[in-house]
């Protein structure tokens, strides 16, 4: 008995026929069967062979034409199987795996779907070689991991950036990739303003910022903060800056970094001065001493957050410092010292120049651990810290030890203002308002109850899309008694008005300067990067991959297990092999 | 997503205008067929089975990218210089691929000397046995001959995406390519039966070219490099379409 199957319009490779026909041939009871395209040559071929059958007329040339003769009618079904197998091929197998995690690269790579970002947090001696092996895979690296060597990175940025890819980090705390927030990030809205900053809290400072003038950011792209050194040379800045020069949709480029090495922030600002969109670079502690026709040079972050929306915006750039209004507080003569604890890095940094700044002539520097600015009366401590962090959590999660220093600090009769920050957003405490509030709260009463007034100013980095809510953490912190700072440029300003001093803002002369011309061309992968929500593998902090589906974005989780027992060294031996003529593990 | 294209085929080029929309018409392992409403074919794929005019060239990464995000039925529109989809665009800042038809550089003796080395003694008591393949070799140039009946015999014939009949049909014009020998009455009746529902549309794709002396690149190395290994090249191409166009190569070539 002849059975006809006709696969419609349905086109394979011909070795696919061709082995098709042979599992065919070879099931039990099947006594011939032919696989050809349906033309009139082919059905005479079918006819001649004993194999026409009534239904192969209706074929047509592009159809694929299975005729199988058999005794056995119940085989007619086990052949229609495997033609289904066989036919649908790959294609169709490619369904994306909600849900399902990942042990190892291989498996990784078949659940996500057409990833093109790996996001690393696992401990900083693999990560280098979980990053190696992402680049590898042809994917684009966010290493939120730190303690990686100097040496390492630098040879993952030249390798990402012959590839034509992009490595974010090594600790890098904060990226906005196509509106979709990777680690330390705030919900901001999409716009025509473009970040790339060596610094996380100062990317979530000037995003949070922008985006409550009512403007938005769609890429704020992190570097991690050793992008700048001589040694790295700036490879994932360059690169990230030429991305956001070839993206038709950003208006306004914003660089912000720690003033780098003397040659690298040449090289960087010749690129910029090849770059005909306006820009505005930060180079947080230096203070700008020229502008430049088409590149803004900013102060502070606020500074470069303003400026950036009035120059997208199509305004000339006016920036006028603030301080918060109505605080006038009675202060003791003794009380001269502004305390700072911060859980934002960049932001104290941010306030020790300004302090610095301001008192100048006045104060010398102790060289302390753990501080970033210590004076005969002033102290700024970035929390984050090595020296804090170690076996704790970041200060943007765990107020413990900002309590700790809060307290101890009303003990110094000399102190006048505590300044704090809260940085919301994704990856921080859920309600750090609260857990700061009852705090403030007790040191403004005890120290009213000894008859002296205390000043805590705080500054909430986030926006209104923040899930703790920007204006709940504000109401929270007011009620506990402190005063609110709409930036941490204005809460510092605050602090030094209150002890009676005054940053001068730099009033400067636009300066021409030569450039060699530079190539601006950026791969087209780094392109895809920005240009569309990431489709991401995590491997390390499963909280990541909530965050980043949450916003919309496709994820895999990978569960990291350090293979060969953890032993660094046979790690690194599997690792040569395994990429040795380009395999995988 | 923006994706980049390797290179493109010169006659691909020309089909690619101005808000002009392809449909995806089938997707195989090395690549994707796409269509335009006039049934003209731009394969878009790797150059593992050599590079076709009219083909978009795409690296193996870029290839996986485009087969994850495609489906057969999909639309493509040109505009700006780029293929939309609506999950990725091609851009084609590219360099055009050479239309190699220096046919008169072949070394045909050389070609001949090496067909030694190679068996073609499968196709013998086949539909394709050498002496009905030459029976048509030899009435080609012919004007006398009327030879509708027989094109109908080979084109659309045999196992394959690709019937074997159609490859030995490019092997055959190929030949003739590099040693005039078809009456040019016989190229007009083949490109007239072409245009009938005979084979598929990769077939007529690669048919048509062929007619014009337009070959793939696996094909076109023979007259460059006419090496044993040229030829093997050309022979992994498909399951048997390579070795089904050098046995139809040799024979126009050896036909006296």
């Amino acid at each position: 008995m002849l059975y006809t199957i006709i696969k419609e319009n349905t086109y394979k490779d011909s070795i696919v026929l061709m082995l098709l026909s042979n599992k065919l041939s070879a099931i039990d009871g099947v006594n011939k069967v032919s696989i050809m395209m349906g033309t009139p040559a082919n059905k005479d071929i079918f006819k001649s062979s004993g194999l026409g059958t009534d239904e192969l007329e209706k074929a047509k040339p592009n159809d694929i034409v299975i005729v199988v003769d058999t005794d056995q009618e119940e085989k007619v079904d086990e052949v229609k199987e495997e033609v289904e197998v066989a036919l649908k091929g790959e294609s169709e197998s490619q369904n994306t795996s909600k849900g399902q995690e990942a042990h190892n690269w291989k498996r990784a790579m078949e659940l996500a779907n057409n990833p093109n970002l790996a996001l690393i947090s696992i401990p900083g001696q693999y990560a280098a070689m979980e990053a190696e092996n992402a680049l590898n895979e042809g994917l684009h690296v966010f290493m939120f991991s730190d303690n990686v060597s100097k040496e390492d990175e630098a040879k993952l940025k030249q390798k990402a950036h012959e590839k034509g890819l992009l490595v974010m980090g090594p600790d890098c705390g904060t990226a906005l990739i196509h509106g979709v927030p990777l680690a330390f990030t705030n919900n901001v809205n999409e716009g025509d303003i473009g970040i790339v900053g060596a610094s996380g809290t100062g990317i979530q400072e000037v995003t949070t910022i922008i985006d409550r003038y009512g403007k938005g950011v769609t890429n704020a792209l992190g570097t991690g903060g050793r992008d700048l050194s001589t040694e790295v040379g700036a490879i994932t800045m360059l690169d990230s800056i030429k991305a956001l020069n070839q993206d038709p949709k950003v208006k306004v480029i914003t660089v912000i970094s720690k003033p780098p090495a003397e040659e690298v922030q040449r090289k960087v600002l010749n690129v910029l001065r090849n770059i005909e969109k306006p820009v505005v670079t930060l180079f947080l502690g230096d203070k700008p001493s020229y502008q430049e026709e088409n590149i803004y040079h900013a102060y502070t972050l606020e500074e470069a957050a303003v400026v950036s929306v009035q120059l997208s915006n199509g305004d000339k750039p006016n920036f006028e410092p603030t301080t918060a209004e109505n605080v006038n507080v009675l202060l003791k003569d003794s009380q001269v010292g502004i305390k700072g604890y911060y859980s934002g890095g960049t932001l104290a940094t941010e306030a020790a120049m300004l302090v610095k700044d301001a008192f100048k002539d006045e104060i010398s520097e102790e060289k302390k651990d753990g501080y970033i600015l210590k004076t005969k009366n002033h102290e700024i401590i970035d929390l984050g810290d090595d020296v804090y962090t170690q076996g704790k959590p970041h200060p943007m999660i765990d107020p413990v030890n900002r309590i700790e220093m809060i307290e101890k600090s009303v003990k110094d009769p000399k102190t006048a203002v505590i300044m704090i920050d809260n940085v919301i957003g994704n990856g921080g405490h859920d309600d750090m308002a609260s857990a700061l509030a009852p705090t403030i709260k007790r040191i403004l009463d005890s120290a009213r109850q000894e008859g002296r007034k205390l000043v805590v100013l705080a500054t909430v980095v986030g926006t209104a899309q923040d899930f703790q809510g920007y204006e709940k953490q504000i109401d929270i912190l007011k009620e506990s008694g402190a005063m609110i700072c709409k930036t941490n440029d204005q809460m510092v300003r605050t602090a030094i008005q209150l002890v009676g001093g005054k940053v001068e803002q730099p009033i400067l002369d636009v300066q021409k300067f030569e450039y060699t011309q530079e190539d601006l061309v950026v791969d087209e992968k780094i392109m895809s990067l920005i240009n569309m929500k990431p489709s991401v593998i995590n491997i390390g902090l499963k909280s990541f991959t909530e965050a980043v589906q949450n916003s919309g974005s496709e994820c895999v989780q990978f569960n990291w297990r350090p293979i060969a027992g953890g032993d660094e060294k046979l790690m690194k031996v599997l690792q040569f092999l395994n990429y040795y003529e380009g395999g995988t593990i | 997503m923006i994706l980049q294209a390797s290179a493109i085929g010169s006659i691909a080029l020309q089909l690619l205008k101005e808000e002009k929309t392809f449909t995806v018409h089938s997707i195989f392992e090395k690549g994707l067929n796409i269509v335009d409403r006039n049934g003209e074919l731009i394969f878009v794929g790797t150059n593992e089975n050599g590079t076709f005019p009219f083909g978009i060239l795409l690296d193996p990464q870029t290839k996986q990218t485009v087969k994850t995000n495609i489906r057969v039925g999909d639309t493509l529109i040109f505009r700006n210089n780029r293929l939309f989809h609506n999950l990725f665009e091609l851009v084609f800042n590219v360099k055009i691929l050479p239309l190699y038809m220096d046919f008169e550089h072949a070394n045909i003796n050389k070609l001949k000397e090496n067909f030694k080395y190679i068996s073609f003694t499968s196709y013998e008591s086949t539909d394709f046995e050498p002496a009905r393949v030459l029976s048509l070799i030899n009435k080609l140039h012919d004007p006398t001959q009327n030879l509708d009946e027989v094109f109908r015999y080979f084109i659309g014939r045999g196992q394959g995406l690709t019937p074997t009949g159609d490859d030995i049909l490019v092997g055959i014009l190929y030949g003739h390519f590099l040693n005039n020998f078809i009456e040019y009455k016989h190229l007009e009746t083949l490109r007239a039966l072409i245009k009938e529902p005979l084979t598929t549309i990769v077939s007529q794709r690669f048919l048509t070219c062929a007619i014009d002396g337009v070959f793939s690149s696996k094909i076109t190395a023979l007259q460059h490099e006419p090496s044993l290994e040229s030829m093997e090249n050309l022979i992994e191409v498909g399951s048997s379409s390579g070795m089904d166009t050098l046995y139809g190569i040799y024979l126009s070539l050896t036909k006296e």
